[in-house]
C-alpha cells in the first residue's frame, strides 16, 4: 500500500466513521441513487461505498480509480481551512478554496500538486468550476484528478475522479463525465 | 527500496486476519478459460526489489542494505531457470536496462511504481471485509495498460516477472522481550518474511499472475535455502512453467 | 505491571548496553569514505529520501537559486565539497534539516522569510553541525534500546518519511545537547567564513515572532517555542562571548537571488490559503523594501481571503496601490473587477476585466472571466 492507498483509506474510515456501511455492486437495480442532498446515476459494475450522505465509487480499487461525490453543509464546506461557503460565492472562488482545502489535507502540502487547468463548468444546472490536477506519488506514480464543484442554497457539492496517469485516468474518465452529468443537487 | 511499506503492511495484515492460510495465487481470467491462449516465449526478470530490515529491540525496523542485497541475490538465483522443454514459459534472463534509452527506463520505473499500485489493490480486494469485492479475484483481469508494450516491439521480450520481498528480521533483544511478554500475557510482534510476485504481459499490460506468500515463522531471505522455499511457495500456480521444485537452477541465456 | 515485564524491560536495557565504538565527528571528506557497517546503514536510508524527493517532485527547480545556496554552503565547510549538497526543497513552511549522508535540505519557506546571506548561512551552519557531528547516529544509539513502543524510525534517526518531512529532525528532535553542539560549532564555521554573527540570534527571534503572530500548533522545525527560545539564547551567549565585530551580512547579494522566491511564495501562501502568512509579511515594517510592489497585489488578496469587517476596502486599496504602483501588472485589475463585479458594480467590473485581459490574454482564468464579464454585459 502506498502512501496515497494509506491516505484514502483514512479518508475511507473517517467517511464511515459510526456508520456500519460495507461495499455494494451497483446494478441496474440501484444504479440511480436518490439521497438527501442529490440524486445521481451510478455506473454499472462498479463498487460503491455510501457514508453519511457522501459516495465512494471504484471499479478496481480505489488507488487505481476513484469517484467520490460529497455533499457539505455551508458551514462545514472547507473544515481544514475553517472557512464556509455560500450559494453567492463564485465558482472561481469555491475554485481557490477547493485547491487550498486540498493541499491543506496533508502534512507537506502537496508540493507536486499542478494545475493543468481550471475553468467554469455548468453542473446540474449551476454554474460550477472544473479543476484538472497533476501529482505524483512518493514512488514516482502520475496521478491526475477532476474536482468538479458548485455550491446552492443548500450546501456545497464536490465531485472528485481520481487515477493514476497511466492507462487508467483516461480509460475511466467517460465514467466519471457521465456520473457528473447525472448528478442533480 | 522502501517503495511499497505500506504494501507489506497490506500484506501482513491480511496474513493475520487470514489465519496464515495459504493464500490463492490470481490467475488472468483468459488463461483461466483457455489455459495456452497466451504462449509466451521471452519472459524477464525485472530488477529483484527485497527490503531486508533489523527489528529492535524498540520494534523500529531499519533497512540493513547489505542484506537486502544478499537476499536480491538469492532470489534472483532462485528465479532463474532453464527454459523448459515444453518450450512452456518460463523466467529466461535478468532485463537489462543498460540498453534501454532514458525514455524507456522512466517508462519502466513507473509502470513498476503502477504495478505497486496495482498489485496492492488487487490483494486488498480478498480482505475480510471486502466480501462484495471476491468477484475480482475470481475474474481477475487487472492491468498496467499497454505502456510498456515498446518492450515487446522493439526487444521481443514477451512478458516480465516482478518480484517484491520484506524479511523483518528480529534481534535477539527483541525476541528475548517477546518472550518474556508472552509470559506475562502480553504480545510483541516479531519479525516475518513476505514475498509478492507478478508476471505481466508486455503487449497488454495483463497481469497474468500475481501471488504472494507470507511467513510469520523462521523464513530468513538471507539464506540460500529458505529464500528457495519461501520462493517455491510463491511460485505455485506460475502460469506455462515447471514446479520449482522439479528444476534444477542454471542460468538462462 | 506483571513482575515477567520487568523483567524484559530489563533484559533489554541490559542487552541495549553492549559496549560500541565511539562516535567522533568527521575529521573530513577522508572520514566519509571510512563508514563503519551501522553509519552506512543510516547513509542508505539517508540516500533513499534523496531519491524519493526527486522522483516525488519536493525539490524547487531553480538553478541560479541552488547554485547560490550551495555556494554558501561551500564557504562554511569547505572541506566537504561534493558530500555536503544543500537542496532547496519546494514547501512554505519554515523547514530546514539534514540528514545523516551530507544531505541538507531547505525550505523556500524559511529562504523567504529570512533577510539575508547571513541568517541563511546560520541555518546552513547549524546543520552542517548535525551531518559533521554525525548526531543522527548519536540519536539512533541513544534510541535503538529503549522499550517505547511509540519509537518510529523517524525518531530514531532523524530521517524523515516522505509526506511527513516536518518530522525531520524538528518534532522529535535532536536532544538538547546536540542542538546546542550545533549552534556553538556552526557559530564558529559562521565566525570562521567571516559572517556577521549578530545575525545568528535574529534569525531566530524572527523566526519566533512568527511563530508567535500564526499561532502555530504544528511542531515544525525552529517552531517548538522552548527550542526557538533556546537558540535565541545561545546565540546571545555566543555571540557575546565572541563578539561582533564586523562580518558580512549579504542582504543585497540575498535579495537579488531570493526576490523572485518572495513573491511566489506570497502566491504560494495564498493558494494554500494561508493568508494570515501573508499578512504577517507584508504588515510589517519595511515590508515593501524587501518586496516588489506587486506585493500590494498579494495583501489585497489576503485580505479578501480573511473577509472581516472592513477587509473588503483594505483589500480594494491595496489593488488599487498595486495599479498605481505597477500599471501593467495584470492580476490587481482581475481583483478590482471582481470586487466591483461583487458590490454590482457592472459597468466598472466590465472595465476592469477588459483591462486584464488585454494585460494577460493568456491568463489561466481567462474562462471566468470571460463568462463573468458576459453575465454584466448588456
Amino acid at each position: 500500500m502506498n502512501r496515497l492507498l494509506r491516505s484514502a483509506v483514512i479518508l475511507i474510515l473517517a467517511l464511515i466513521a459510526g456508520c456500519a456501511t460495507t461495499w455494494t455492486r451497483i446494478d441496474d437495480a440501484n444504479r440511480s441513487y436518490q439521497g438527501e442532498h442529490y440524486s445521481v446515476v451510478l455506473p454499472t459494475g462498479w463498487m460503491r461505498l455510501e457514508s453519511s450522505g457522501n459516495l465512494l465509487l471504484s471499479k478496481d480499487g480505489i488507488d487505481l480509480q476513484r469517484i467520490i461525490i460529497e455533499y457539505h453543509p455551508h458551514d462545514k464546506a472547507f473544515e481544514k481551512l475553517k472557512k464556509t461557503s455560500s450559494a453567492s460565492m463564485l465558482p472561481s472562488e469555491l475554485a481557490e478554496l477547493t485547491l487550498a482545502e486540498l493541499e491543506a489535507s496533508q502534512k507537506d502540502g502537496l508540493p507536486s500538486l499542478k494545475v493543468i487547468s481550471n475553468s467554469p463548468v455548468e453542473i446540474a444546472g449551476h454554474t460550477g468550476f472544473l479543476l484538472h490536477l497533476t501529482l505524483k506519488t512518493d514512488d514516482g506514480l502520475r496521478i491526475e484528478m477532476l474536482m468538479q464543484g458548485f455550491a446552492d442554497a443548500d450546501g456545497y457539492y464536490l465531485l472528485t475522479y481520481r487515477a493514476p496517469t497511466l492507462y487508467y485516468f483516461e480509460r475511466d474518465r467517460g465514467v466519471f463525465e457521465s456520473v457528473s452529468a447525472s448528478f442533480h443537487g | 527500496m522502501e517503495r511499497y511499506r505500506g504494501f507489506a503492511a497490506l500484506l501482513f495484515a491480511m496474513a493475520l486476519l487470514s489465519g496464515c492460510a495459504t493464500p490463492t495465487a490470481k490467475i488472468h481470467y483468459t488463461l483461466k478459460e483457455h489455459a495456452d491462449s497466451r504462449p509466451l516465449q521471452q519472459v524477464v526478470l525485472l530488477p529483484v526489489d527485497v527490503n531486508v530490515k533489523e527489528m529492535s529491540a524498540g520494534g523500529v525496523e531499519e533497512e540493513v542494505p547489505e542484506w537486502s542485497r544478499k537476499a536480491e541475490e538469492n532470489l534472483r538465483s532462485a528465479l532463474l531457470i532453464a527454459r523448459g522443454s515444453e518450450g512452456g514459459c518460463c523466467v529466461t534472463r535478468m532485463v537489462d536496462s543498460s540498453s534501454l534509452t532514458p525514455e524507456e527506463r522512466e517508462s519502466l520505473e513507473e509502470h513498476l511504481a503502477l504495478f505497486n499500485t496495482v498489485a496492492a489493490n488487487a490483494l486488498w480486494v480478498d480482505l475480510p471485509g471486502n466480501s462484495a469485492w471476491h468477484f475480482k479475484s475470481e475474474h481477475f483481469d487487472y492491468t498496467l495498460g499497454d505502456g510498456l508494450s515498446f518492450l515487446k516491439t522493439r526487444y521481443g521480450i514477451d512478458a516480465g516477472l516482478i518480484i517484491l520481498g520484506e524479511d523483518v528480521v528480529t534481534t535477539g533483544g527483541r525476541k528475548a522481550m517477546a518472550i518474556l511478554a508472552a509470559a506475562g500475557g502480553l504480545y510483541v510482534p516479531l519479525g516475518h518474511s513476505i514475498l509478492v510476485g507478478g508476471l505481466v504481459d508486455f503487449e497488454t499490460g495483463d497481469l497474468l499472475w500475481l501471488n504472494h506468500t507470507v511467513s510469520t515463522g523462521n523464513a530468513d531471505l538471507r539464506d540460500p535455502e529458505s529464500c528457495l522455499a519461501l520462493a517455491r511457495k510463491l511460485m505455485e500456480n506460475y502460469p506455462g512453467m515447471r514446479a520449482l521444485a522439479d528444476s534444477k537452477s542454471s542460468a538462462g541465456d | 505491571m506483571p513482575w515477567r515485564f520487568l523483567a524484559a524491560c530489563v533484559l533489554v536495557l541490559l542487552s541495549g548496553c553492549q559496549t560500541a565504538r565511539p562516535i567522533h565527528p568527521l575529521q573530513g571528506q577522508a572520514d566519509t569514505q571510512q563508514l563503519t557497517a551501522e553509519e552506512q546503514r543510516v547513509w542508505y536510508t539517508a540516500r533513499e529520501l534523496d531519491v524519493q524527493m526527486e522522483k516525488a517532485d519536493y525539490l524547487y527547480e531553480d538553478a541560479a537559486l541552488q547554485a547560490y545556496v550551495r555556494a554558501v554552503m561551500q564557504k562554511l565547510y569547505p572541506e566537504y565539497a561534493g558530500t555536503i549538497n544543500v537542496r532547496v526543497v519546494d514547501s512554505t513552511s519554515l523547514n530546514a534539516f539534514a540528514l545523516p549522508n551530507g544531505s541538507i535540505y531547505i525550505n523556500t519557506g524559511l529562504l523567504a522569510r529570512l533577510d539575508n546571506e547571513a541568517q541563511m548561512a546560520t541555518v546552513l551552519a547549524h546543520e552542517g553541525v548535525h551531518f559533521t557531528h554525525k548526531h543522527s547516529l548519536q540519536q539512533r544509539r541513544n534510541m535503538k534500546s529503549t522499550t517505547a513502543f511509540s519509537t518510529t524510525f523517524g525518531m530514531l534517526t532523524g530521517i524523515p518519511m516522505l509526506g511527513d518531512l516536518m518530522g525531520a529532525s524538528s518534532i522529535y528532535g535532536f536532544s538538547r545537547d546536540l542542538e546546542r553542539e550545533a549552534d556553538a560549532e556552526g557559530f564558529q564555521r559562521l565566525q570562521a567564513a567571516g559572517y556577521d554573527v549578530s545575525q545568528a540570534p535574529v534569525t531566530f527571534e524572527f523566526l519566533l515572532a512568527e511563530v508567535e503572530a500564526l499561532d502555530i500548533d504544528e511542531p515544525y522545525f525552529f517552531s517548538t517555542h522552548p527550542g526557538l527560545q533556546e537558540r535565541i539564547d545561545n546565540f546571545r551567549a555566543l555571540v557575546k562571548q565572541h563578539g561582533t565585530a564586523g562580518g558580512y551580512r549579504g542582504e543585497e547579494a540575498y535579495q537579488s537571488h531570493i526576490g523572485a522566491l518572495r513573491e511566489r511564495l506570497l502566491a504560494d501562501y495564498l493558494e494554500l490559503g494561508q493568508y494570515q502568512s501573508v499578512l504577517l509579511i507584508l504588515t510589517e515594517k519595511d515590508a515593501f523594501t524587501r518586496y516588489p510592489p506587486t506585493a500590494w497585489y498579494y495583501l489585497g488578496e489576503a485580505y479578501r481571503l480573511r473577509d472581516e469587517e472592513g477587509d473588503a476596502d483594505l483589500a480594494v486599496k491595496a489593488y488599487q496601490t498595486a495599479v498605481a504602483r505597477v500599471p501593467a501588472f495584470a492580476p490587481p485589475y482581475r481583483a478590482l473587477g471582481l470586487h466591483a463585479m461583487k458590490t454590482g458594480q457592472s459597468a466598472q467590473a466590465v472595465s476592469w476585466f477588459n483591462r486584464y485581459l488585454e494585460l494577460a490574454p493568456e491568463a489561466p482564468d481567462r474562462a471566468y472571466i470571460e463568462m463573468y464579464r458576459s453575465q454584466m454585459s448588456p
